[in-house]
């Protein structure tokens, strides 16, 4: 009985410090809910949210009143034509060949310890549940969790971006789509919060010489268009990842597409593994907590 | 006694980078980078002195495939062999590629890129929260 | 006689500086349009000029020839000055485009109605 009464004490109070080390992102996921929902809701706003749309534009080719969950379409939860086109394309989805060798790698490869994927990942539905925050280490993603796994057997790490490593997450991400599993990412510890508050400043500072914060085009600009290409949201961001990318013709990370990014903010792309990328992947990842997990899908 | 040395030399060290960056932010960018007023060799060596530090603290510039220390690099050739253009070498998707460009104009930006990407990381502080929503940002 | 030949200078003059200008029109419009220029169009529509899909970021561009050339010149140059989460890049400032290349941009913003 006694044992009980103490397991049950420690229990709430590491419940109750667990829900305070993540207050601070819970407060910034509602907020920004509330912002693109909003932004979103209704064509009447637009002159504040989209004040250099043609009308013609807003009128024909925008979706309205879109939701929280439908976020994690991107660009498509909005746009009219682009949607009809991704539709199409998900008809013959291209990454089915991928999710088919990410699962040869999961299910075959036998690493020089004897040991496999299998001993690392017991389940592999655990997409939704990285990045994670591992004492001593850090902020580890999807990717990094991988290569742990790979080097802590005596193999090599993979590349980051594309390959094998995209292949794996593939088969990690179509697994916990298919058993509706949730982003799930947890804050729970000081360092772990200041992990997250780094991965939030990163996020909206300013960079490169084009001056651009990941906010400038993925919250600010999100719905407007450079040249003719839509802004995604930053909401619903992670889901959809690793993303087929009609650009690359090929599967790719979310480390391959952030440093897409810092390319385009003018600014020499951070290293995938890096403590900055898995910070920041840390905190956009938090942003769409709650939301099904909808990978490997196809985007622009 | 070595373990004291070693701290204050790491310790010097970190003062050193607070340095570079309190330094650049105080530059009047246009002014330092100007190659007419200041000269070719003036111009690179601010690049020279500053670009380190951007690209330690993870900001260095880069512009079509070329990242500002290819801009230092091949500009300072040019520079020492009098050459009136630079040709900057840099790879992309593996392969080499090069651009040429005024030497003037290499050395303009390359000054420009090194001392801007540090005076951002300034500027930056003070602006980023204005950007959060439920924070900065009222909608 | 000297009237006419002093006429006939201040046409020829007028005349060249005009087509200065013109050229100075054509590299700053070429900057306006070219992704890896200026770039302009990625955020930037243009009343009564053909522009190869605008983006929507940035206002369409009107009436800057009522502009005061120095105005047109300081936005390109520095637009954070007014907003500071402008998403229009600092284009002179961070090194993009050169002193004449903005000076040539703005020749063709004056031409903008």
């Amino acid at each position: 009985m006694k044992k009980i009464v103490i397991a049950s004490v420690v229990g709430s109070i590491a419940f109750l410090n667990g829900a305070n080390f993540n207050e601070e992102a819970e407060k910034d996921r509602k907020a920004l809910i509330a912002y693109f929902e909003k932004k979103f809701a209704d064509k009447k706003n637009a002159a504040l949210y989209f004040p250099y749309t043609p009308k013609e534009e807003l009128e024909n080719n925008f979706r309205w009143g879109i939701k929280w969950e439908e976020f994690r379409l991107g660009s498509y939860a909005f746009n009219k034509t682009g949607r009809a086109q991704y539709e199409e394309m998900n008809e013959f989805p291209p990454y089915e060949d991928n999710i088919e060798a990410g699962k040869e790698l999961y299910e075959k490869t036998k690493f020089k310890s004897g040991k496999s994927f299998k001993d690392c990942f017991p389940d592999p539905a655990i997409a939704g549940d990285y990045p994670k925050y591992i004492k001593g280490k850090g902020v580890v993603t999807l990717g990094g969790a991988i290569n742990n796994c790979l080097v802590e057997n005596g193999e090599k790490p993979w590349n980051m971006n594309k390959g094998k490593m995209a292949d794996l997450q593939a088969y990690f991400a179509a697994t916990s789509r298919e058993k509706g599993k949730k982003i799930n990412i947890v804050i729970d510890s000081k360092e772990a919060a200041e992990a997250y508050a780094r991965g939030k400043k990163a996020y909206y500072s300013q960079r490169g010489y084009l001056k651009l914060s990941c906010a400038t085009c993925h919250v600010q600009g999100a719905g407007q268009r450079v040249r003719n290409e839509y802004m995604s949201p930053l909401l619903g961001h992670v889901t959809h990842f690793p993303v087929y990318r009609l650009k690359w013709e090929a599967l790719g990370t979310l480390e391959r597409r952030v440093k897409g990014c810092n390319k385009d903010q003018g600014e020499t792309p951070h290293k995938p593994g890096s403590q900055w990328m898995n910070e920041l992947a840390y905190f956009m990842a938090y942003m769409s907590n709650g939301l099904p997990v909808d990978g490997p899908d196809i985007r622009k | 006694m070595k373990k004291i040395v070693l701290a204050a030399v790491a310790f010097g060290v970190t003062l050193g980078s607070a340095n570079l960056l309190e330094e650049a932010v105080k530059l009047d960018v246009k002014k330092v980078c100007d190659v007419k007023t200041n000269g070719l060799e003036k111009v690179i060596g601010v690049a020279e002195k500053f670009n380190p530090e951007a690209i330690k603290l993870g900001v260095e510039f880069k512009r079509l495939g070329i990242r500002n220390r290819e801009y230092i690099k091949y500009t300072k050739e040019a520079i020492k062999k009098k050459q009136k253009e630079a040709v900057i070498k840099y790879k992309e998707k593996g392969k080499e590629k090069s651009q040429t460009f005024p030497t003037d104009y290499a050395a303009w930006r390359a000054c420009t890129f090194a001392i801007r990407a540090l005076q951002q990381v300034k500027e930056a502080e003070e602006t980023w929260r204005l950007a959060v929503p439920g924070d900065g940002f009222k909608f | 006689m000297k009237k006419f030949f002093l006429a006939a200078v201040v046409v020829a003059v007028a005349a060249t500086a005009s087509m200065a200008n013109e050229d100075l029109v054509k590299k700053g419009r070429k900057i306006f349009m070219t992704k890896k220029l200026g770039n302009c169009l990625a955020c930037h529509d243009v009343n009564g000029d053909k522009v190869d899909g605008p983006g929507s970021l940035g206002p369409k561009l009107q009436f800057l020839s009522a502009w005061p050339e120095q105005a047109l010149y300081d936005k390109i140059y520095d637009p954070y000055t007014t907003n500071p989460l402008s998403a229009m890049p600092p284009f002179g400032k961070n090194g993009v485009l050169s002193d004449e290349e903005i000076k040539a941009v703005v020749a063709y913003l004056k031409t903008i109605n």
